[in-house]
């Protein structure tokens, strides 16, 4: 999976691609988990256009950073879910955890209210 | 295990195979390798010294011919230029007398038209001899006329011919060396002005002798007693000397541009051996002068080495003359091999210096390479006999068991090291290395064994807890399967009677591998097992069980422990009434009437993701004959090779069209989904991280999961 980073200030806009799962889901930990500890990052929109499948891994790292922020008063949003990976979220109840947006900039907008 | 006896045996197997097998390059190269002993050393030195020597002989001896052949190419040069000169002089001789017979009567002053052209002529004959020659030359004529007068003409290059009368003591001095031999040339070595010169002197009667004079000179060699005068000739009897002086005042120069020589000495030597040289000052120089007289009579050209004047000297000599001289030159030995002598010594001085450097070098290249590449051979066959235990280097001191901060050579680490040391010292840090990896290893191997041993007994824990007996009665069938990859499963079932006329079945799988999966399974499961044993509906259940595992579980607060994706299905095996819950997993799917409906998302959170999540139980009554289907989510997740998940799609109709017996579906599906993903060989594979894929799998590679299936049937009738 790969993961890009861009910036719409104060929101980290991460558009990741390909299958989240156990492979990636280590990956996409350790990086956020920097970006938190280093950059400072708070409010995260992640866009999931492109990513075909999450696993419950993948579920675990996305919880994982949720609950990195949750003191910090961070937020998780997320964006553009393929139907396969929103069956998932709503399967899971994910989705209450992390409210889903049909576009990225959406999630953007909403989470810079947060700001 | 005795080190040493291996080391030998090793060393022994080592060499056998090396010589078996090499071939003779290798051996050449081994020997000599191998051989820098002083054994081999020396005589390869000394070889080298005596071909040094050799060649050094051979040089000084081509060098010093050469010098020979040179100085005798020059002496004889020198003595063409003699002889060429003594040609040209003589040359014109013949042609002076007739002339200074025709000035019989000059003396008297009667210079007629004959005599005045015969005198014009003689001077110019004489100025020929004195202008074309090269040397400087005097010409003397004394004569007495008819009427007994005596005249003398002298003529001298550059000069204007002198007419003198001479003494009588002159002409008895010229009378006496002339008849001191037979007419000819005289020739000496001499000085003028301290230059020393070769000279010739030629004297002829220029008329013929009378009876008288004959008859005198006869009484006179008889007497002893010379009356030059009276011999002289008489009234009415003309008599006449030719005198002719040639020296070479270019002979010192030429000598001297011999190779710059200053110190020599030349000397001419006639056919009887009387010779210029002065005579000797000892017994010593009488013997060297008596070889040198004896070879020089014994042969025209040629040279000796003498002594002379108490120094070492070379004559070289060859005839001079047509009269049988000989001209001999004594050149100091110093003088003609002295930069011979100087490169000699200059370039004996420098082999040696090069020979002591090179056996300085040499011993440096054996002390300082090839015995250590010799230990670090010994040491590599230790390694490669697997022996790292740590070696005593050549100067005593052990060598360091770890870091190699020790050169070979015992010098400081900071201190540049050769390459030798530096290779030595990787080679211990090498040895040292694999003395830790083998301790790894050993230490891997024994910890592999301890774990593969506590995950087999885990497992079959693990399997002893839930891979009880399957319920059956005569309204409900379950059919289960479990595919676990490894020893240790991260899905599981747990089919039971819940009371007397339900049976639970519970499905989790938990998002992690290996042992920290079945240990949240094996806590999970059999919690789940206690608490719907309790009563408690499948979502009281789960929230039950999510709160005690969000309380107790995480170590780490900040983290997220591994989540549980669990089904819970209560079937009343009389009424077929079903009661079923979610967490974090995807619904069954009901199977009748050649139909399979996925049941919608119940939206519950896995377990153990917050302590807030809820459950709701949904309810549902299942058809007679109606199979419910449950699988691990991964199952649905399978990729094909193209990527496209298994998913509920491909499943759906596999379910629906599944005309088997109700206890082999599972196994169907299972075989399914491999085929789907292109797996032919769903063995366990070994894993190192248990949150990681099976094996050394890559991305985008398909490897097989832990996945559980269930599939519950009922047989009841709404009658009953």
């Amino acid at each position: 999976m790969e993961i890009t980073v861009s910036h719409a200030p104060p929101v980290h806009i991460l558009r990741l691609s390909g299958r989240w799962d156990a492979f990636s889901a280590k990956d996409f930990e350790a990086r956020t988990t920097l970006m938190v500890r280093n950059e400072g990052m708070r409010l995260v929109a992640l866009d999931l256009a492109n990513v075909d499948y999450i696993s419950s891994f993948g579920l675990r790292s996305l919880l994982n950073l949720g609950k990195l922020l949750e003191p910090e008063g961070g937020k998780v949003f997320v964006a553009s879910l393929r139907p396969i990976v929103s069956k998932v979220f709503l399967g899971s109840g994910f989705d209450s955890l992390f409210p889903a947006f049909d576009h990225v900039d959406a999630a953007v907008t909403e989470l810079m209210g947060h700001a | 295990m005795n080190a040493s006896g291996t080391r030998r045996g090793g060393g022994a197997l080592f060499s056998r195979r090396r010589e078996a097998g090499a071939s003779p390059v290798f051996r050449f190269a081994s020997a000599w390798a191998g051989g820098f002993t002083a054994r081999f050393t020396l005589p390869l030195v000394a070889g080298l010294l005596c071909m040094l020597l050799l060649l050094f002989a051979l040089g000084y001896k081509t060098a010093s011919d050469e010098l020979l052949l040179e100085i005798d190419a020059q002496v004889r040069q020198l003595q063409s230029y003699i002889v060429r000169q003594d040609i040209f002089s003589r040359r014109w001789i013949p042609e002076t007398a007739p002339l200074v017979r025709e000035l019989e009567e000059f003396g008297a002053g009667a210079i007629n038209g004959n005599t005045y052209y015969s005198r014009r002529m003689l001077e110019n004959v004489i100025a020929t001899i004195l202008e074309g020659d090269l040397a400087r030359s005097n010409v003397v004529i004394y004569m007495r006329d008819t009427a007994g007068a005596l005249h003398g003409m002298r003529f001298a290059p550059g000069v204007v011919p002198l007419s003198f009368t001479p003494r009588d003591e002159d002409i008895g001095a010229a009378l006496a060396e002339m008849h001191s031999g037979p007419p000819g040339w005289r020739s000496q070595v001499m000085r003028v002005n301290g230059e020393l010169e070769v000279a010739y002197r030629y004297m002829q009667p220029l008329f013929a002798e009378n009876g008288a004079a004959q008859r005198a000179r006869s009484a006179q060699a008889e007497s002893g007693v010379m009356d030059a005068v009276k011999e002289f000739g008489g009234p009415g009897q003309p008599f006449g000397i030719l005198r002719i002086d040639v020296a070479t005042p270019w002979f010192k120069k030429r000598m001297n541009s011999i190779r710059a020589m200053t110190g020599f000495a030349a000397f001419l030597m006639d056919r009887v051996g009387a010779w210029t040289l002065p005579p000797p000052v000892n017994a010593a120089e009488e013997k060297e002068f008596a070889r040198l007289n004896a070879a020089m009579r014994e042969k025209d050209t040629g040279h000796i080495f003498l002594r002379w004047r108490g120094s070492p000297h070379i004559c070289v000599f060859m005839p001079l003359l047509t009269d049988g001289a000989q001209l001999g030159i004594l050149i100091p030995k110093d003088e003609l091999f002295g930069r011979l002598y100087m490169i000699t010594a200059a370039m004996v001085a420098a082999a040696g210096v090069l020979m002591l450097l090179a056996l300085y070098f040499l011993r440096k290249t054996s002390t300082g390479i090839l015995r250590p590449l010799r230990k670090l051979g010994r040491l590599a066959e230790r390694l490669a006999q697997g022996d790292f235990s740590e070696t005593e280097n050549g100067d005593g001191h052990n060598s360091p068991s770890g870091t190699g901060a020790t050169s070979a050579n015992g010098k400081n680490p900071d201190d540049p090291p050769d390459e030798p040391a530096r290779l030595r010292t990787s080679v211990e840090t090498l040895r040292a290395a694999l003395r830790r990896q083998e301790r790894d290893v050993t230490q891997l191997a024994i910890s592999k064994e301890r774990i593969f041993g506590e995950m087999e007994l885990a497992g079959r824990l693990q399997r002893s807890l839930y891979q009880g007996d399957i319920p059956v009665t005569d309204t409900v069938s379950v059919a289960a399967s479990l595919f676990p990859v490894g020893t240790l499963s991260s899905a599981m079932f747990d089919c039971f009677f819940r009371s007397e006329d339900e049976i639970s079945c519970v499905l989790a799988s938990v998002s992690a591998r290996g042992v920290p999966a079945a240990l949240l399974l094996d806590r999970v499961v059999p919690l789940l097992h206690e608490l719907l044993l309790a009563g408690l509906s499948p979502a009281r259940a789960l929230e039950n069980a999510n709160h005690i595992l969000t309380s107790y579980s995480p170590l780490d607060k900040s983290a997220v422990s591994p989540l549980a994706s669990v089904y819970i299905g209560t079937l009343h095996k009389r009424t077929g009434r079903m009661v079923w819950a979610c967490a974090g997993k995807t619904p069954p799917c009901r199977i009748f009437a050649g139909k399979a409906v996925p049941l919608p998302p119940s939206g519950g959170l896995p377990l153990g993701a917050t302590s807030t999540a809820e459950y709701h139980d949904y309810e549902l009554h299942l058809l007679p004959g109606e199979t419910l289907f449950a699988c691990s989510d991964r199952l649905l997740a399978i990729p094909d090779k193209a990527g496209s998940l298994f998913g509920e799609t491909m499943l759906a109709p596999l379910l629906a069209a599944f005309m088997g017996k109700q206890e082999e579906l599972p196994e169907f599906i299972y075989t399914a989904a491999m085929e789907y993903a292109g797996i032919t060989d769903p063995s366990p594979v070994p894993r190192s991280d248990p949150d990681s894929p099976p094996g050394n799998a890559a991305p985008g590679v398909t490897l097989p999961e832990d996945i559980a299936l269930t599939a519950l049937c009922w047989h009841g009738s709404f009658t009953a």
